[in-house]
């Protein structure tokens, strides 16, 4: 609550404690004199000429009652409205919905008075012509998968591409899903989906396309790791890293795996991989631990240097490990299927399907972010924390979490 | 152009050698001379060396816009160390790059109708220069900077003079040379002597004079110059200390010799039999020395690469076959960089969409129409091929409709299995509209499982060889025994359900088994004693 509290109350460059995409209206109903829209950000009212954001759960697909008024979600749950309250409803079937109405190219979802509901926006019907309306989205895309800083402007990666800019001013760079961004001073990393890596220089208005296609023997990443200044692409089998020199490493312990997270110190690499656990390079003889020695997932997904008590490491259904020296030990964790780790304000932020968490001492305390699947976790410059899930972006601010180092 | 640098290069082999020698200069349209208003020239003669400013001023009586050409050529043992020019009063000074970038930015400034001018070499001594187009109303005014050496001549050493022609179009050369408003001064030697037209200074007591500057790269760079006794004249005489030496022979009696040391000290010339060392004169850190070795470097080595070429060319600032100096105005380069970032991103747009063309080349699908068919949640992609289609929709379980965009014959796009979704089966639609009206369906499901697999375990022998059997669903994706040091034992699927591999060698591990959502079932194990 706390945290709940104080989300984004000093952080300048953010709009708002969160971050949504509208643009997709699923469904549009009328209860008294107010119009509701669902989509996929949440819900939204009119308000004069104006659509304002509810609080409400996102992911949004149909709304089902205006008395109470009740929502159901993209993954069947259904929740009511109940004394300024949102309560679980039950479970519900979806199934898609169509409307035909002439003059619009896109697909229409539903219909009600003069507006339309279709999978690129709201349309409203002025003087017998669809105009879009404009809805008050602060993302270009859905499923942000990442989220850097550079300077004063955003790079946001998703399912639908990557933009540029802020929020209400973006510009599209790429249209290819985006996996992972990483951002290095004033240049920023990009993972796509298809494994391809970009590097991009917003500053001098640069895009240096698919690095490692044509330079590297597996040009294919899936994660971006740093140590000191040298950068570590995981991909197919191995790692390149990316130093004064470029480097490829593929040990035969890592023959097709896929390196899903790299952490580094000095001369040591830990890599995770996602059916054969955790490996350790460069300090003496190659170590490996997995379910026969005590880290109980062979799916690594995520690693964080938390010195002093060493390498966090998270698994995709065993929770959070802590490595130290050669011994690996389980962590009380409030989750078990962890996403994203991540190192901030010198606090371990824990990302997870179902939710993202801050460890507090011993305890530790959940993020507003609506129990929704962590994509991306991402410490900005003004101290705030970005936790990317699967409906936006939600910030919280270095304030909300008091420092015990 | 080519006509133009051949008969340029013929005016260089025909020179003297001994001076900037300019061969003409003309209108590019229609080849007419420029009459020359003035030449200014400023000398400075610091020991054997001399550095020399020329300002060649020429009436600009058109009223259209010309394009004006100067060709011109220096001494073997002379580098051009600069070009400018004026754009009416604005001095713009050329800059040294890569030929192919110069003639690039050239042409597209002059395209505009714009004013740069270019300067490139067209043998080791001859050059070229474009200006276009002159300023209507203000004179053509062509600023040279060269280095070079003092001249032998009979008991004397003469600065080398600047010679230009008062009128030479591109066929004919109507007048004489034009007088020179020059001004001589001495730093390191005795005043310069003013015979006549020309200046001079007395030969040196020593056979041997040098002067040693220190250049940005840290090396000190010699330039002197030898007397050499007239029965050695026709041999090359060899040098102690001097690194990478190069050597100019003026006349008869004389030769020009180049090199570099780590740090100025004595230098040792051996020829016929002699040996002469001489402490070369310091001087204050500059290029000169350094551009007249790199001179002769680029004229008389073989390079392996281009870029050799380039590199070495643009380090030492002398202009080779593959550089050019570029003169800009300011304002002119801010709009030309302001272009230059549009084409940029044009040209990185291009390489982008050819590197998407060839990443799609490389099959993530094999040919199945989503990349995940089980999952406990997610973001997986839809490919599918539907040829002809017009459009093309995939109605998600959730309600929601994607709309496929086509790209390399396929209709793709992502969309997301929420997280908290339950379990079960979940059909997914794709709907193509196809020119004649008609409707083309395609259907699939995708799993939600989130139960992990379990299974039952047992050791088999097969040709007194230990094997572990795994029984379990079929279909998983992964089933292997992991260790205590960490090694990993995989298990083939070798019928529906059953999993068999060699045993590990320890006594205990543990059998991880993943299905295709990636939940993870788990036996430990114990070897039988």
């Amino acid at each position: 609550m706390l945290i709940a509290a104080l989300i984004l109350s000093q952080a300048p460059n953010v709009a708002s404690g969160a971050w949504r995409s509208y643009e997709e209206v699923f469904d549009l109903a009328r209860a008294g004199d107010t119009v509701y829209a669902a989509t996929n950000g949440g819900l939204l009212r009119r308000e004069g000429e104006q659509w304002k954001p509810v609080e409400s759960p996102s992911a949004l697909r149909a709304i089902t009652s205006t008395s109470p008024l009740t929502v159901a979600l993209a993954d069947t749950r259904s929740f009511a409205l109940v004394n300024g309250c949102w309560k679980p409803d039950g479970a519900t079937g979806l199934s898609p919905k169509s409307v035909e109405l002439a003059g619009l190219s896109t697909h229409v979802y539903c219909y009600l008075d003069a507006f339309a509901g279709t999978s690129d926006g709201l349309y409203e019907k002025v003087e017998g012509s669809w105009s879009r309306v404009s809805l008050p989205s602060d993302l270009p895309v859905q499923r942000p998968n990442g989220l850097a800083q550079i300077g004063k402007r955003f790079l946001v990666g998703g399912l639908g591409g990557l933009y540029m800019g802020t929020p209400g001013h973006w510009d599209q760079v790429s249209k290819e899903p985006v996996r992972q961004l990483f951002s290095v001073g004033q240049e920023a990393w990009v993972v796509y989906g298809s494994g391809a890596v970009d590097k991009l220089a917003p500053d001098e208005d640069k895009l240096f396309p698919d690095v490692w296609y044509g330079s590297a023997q597996r040009p294919w990443s899936a994660c971006i790791g740093s140590v000191d200044d040298t950068l570590l692409f995981g991909g197919n089998g191995g790692w390149i890293e990316r130093g004064k020199e470029v480097s490829e490493v593929y040990p035969p312990e890592l023959d097709s795996d896929v390196v899903v997270a790299i952490a580094g110190r000095g001369s040591t690499r830990w890599v995770a991989t996602q059916a054969s656990g955790l490996f350790r390079y460069g300090a003496g003889k190659v170590r490996r631990w997995n379910p026969g020695n005590g880290l109980t997932d062979p799916w690594v997904t995520a690693l964080c240097l938390d010195p002093p008590r060493g390498l966090m490491v998270g698994t995709a259904t065993e929770g959070l490990f802590a490595l130290n020296g050669d011994e690996v030990r389980s962590l009380d964790c409030p989750t078990k299927r962890i996403t994203r780790l991540c190192l901030w304000s010198g606090r371990l932020v824990v990302g997870a399907m179902d939710g993202a968490w801050v460890r507090h001492g011993s305890d530790w305390e959940k993020l507003p972010t609506d129990g929704e699947e962590t994509t991306a976790l991402t410490a900005l410059e003004d101290g705030s924390l970005a936790v990317s899930t699967a409906s936006g972006i939600h910030f919280v601010s270095k304030a909300s979490v008091p420092s015990t180092r | 152009m080519m006509r133009t640098s051949a008969l340029a290069m013929m005016a260089a082999a025909a020179c003297l050698g001994y001076s900037q020698h300019v061969e003409d200069v003309y209108k590019r349209d229609d080849l007419g001379p420029f009459k020359l208003k003035g030449v200014h020239v400023e000398s400075t003669v610091i020991g054997p060396i001399v550095r020399t400013s020329t300002l060649l001023t020429y009436d600009n009586p058109y009223k259209t816009q010309t394009e004006a050409c100067l060709n011109f050529s220096l001494p073997e043992a002379a580098a051009l160390s600069g070009f400018a020019y004026y754009y009416g009063d604005e001095y713009v000074r050329g800059q040294l790059m890569d030929k192919a970038k110069a003639w690039f930015i050239y042409t597209a400034i002059t395209s505009r109708d714009r004013d740069p001018g270019i300067m490139d070499q067209e043998s080791p001594t001859s050059y070229h220069c474009q200006i276009y187009p002159l300023k209507v109303g203000f004179d053509l005014r062509i600023r040279l900077y060269t280095v070079g050496f003092l001249q032998p001549s009979k008991d004397v050493l003469r600065l080398p003079k600047p010679e230009v022609p008062v009128s030479a179009g591109y066929f004919d050369r109507q007048s004489g040379l034009g007088a020179l408003d020059w001004n001589v001064r001495s730093t390191m030697s005795e005043e310069a002597r003013k015979e006549g037209d020309d200046y001079t200074v007395p030969l040196p007591e020593e056979p041997v004079r040098a002067v040693a500057q220190r250049f940005k790269d840290g090396r000190v760079y010699v330039s002197g110059l030898m007397h050499v006794a007239k029965e050695d004249s026709g041999r090359s005489p060899t040098f102690a200390v001097l690194r990478q030496a190069k050597v100019v022979d003026l006349d008869d009696h004389t030769i020009a010799f180049m090199g570099w040391l780590r740090r100025n000290k004595k230098i040792a010339v051996r020829y016929h039999g002699q040996r002469v060392t001489v402490l070369p004169e310091k001087i204050g850190a500059g290029t000169d020395t350094a551009r007249l070795w790199a001179q002769q470097v680029l004229a008389n080595s073989t390079w392996r690469h281009g870029r050799d070429v380039l590199r070495f060319s643009l380090k030492y600032g002398v202009p080779s076959k593959l550089t050019a100096l570029l003169a800009v105005p300011s304002s002119e380069m801010k709009l030309f960089r302001e272009k230059e970032k549009h084409w940029q991103r044009e040209s990185a747009e291009q390489r982008r969409r050819e590197l998407e063309r060839a990443r799609e080349k490389r099959d993530w699908s094999q040919n199945r129409n989503q990349n995940w068919q089980s999952s406990g949640g997610g973001d997986p992609e839809i490919r599918i091929q539907i040829p002809g289609a017009r459009k093309v929709q995939a109605l998600l379980p959730d309600g929601r409709v994607l709309d496929l965009t086509f790209e390399n014959g396929e209709w793709a796009g992502n969309f997301e299995i929420p997280a908290a979704v339950p379990e079960g089966a979940y059909p997914v639609q794709v709907v193509a509209h196809m020119p004649d009206g008609s409707i083309v369906t395609r259907s699939w499901t995708y799993r939600v499982d989130r139960t992990a697999p379990t299974g039952t375990y047992k050791f088999v022998t097969d040709g007194g060889k230990l094997l572990l059997e795994v029984r379990s669903e079929k279909g998983l994706s992964e089933v292997a025994a992991f260790c205590q040091d960490g090694t990993k034992w995989l298990l083939n699927e070798v019928a529906p359900g059953l999993y068999r591999g060699e045993a590990p060698r320890e006594r205990s591990f543990t059998i991880v088994l993943k299905d295709q959502a990636s939940n993870k079932g788990e036996i430990v194990c114990s070897l039988p004693r």
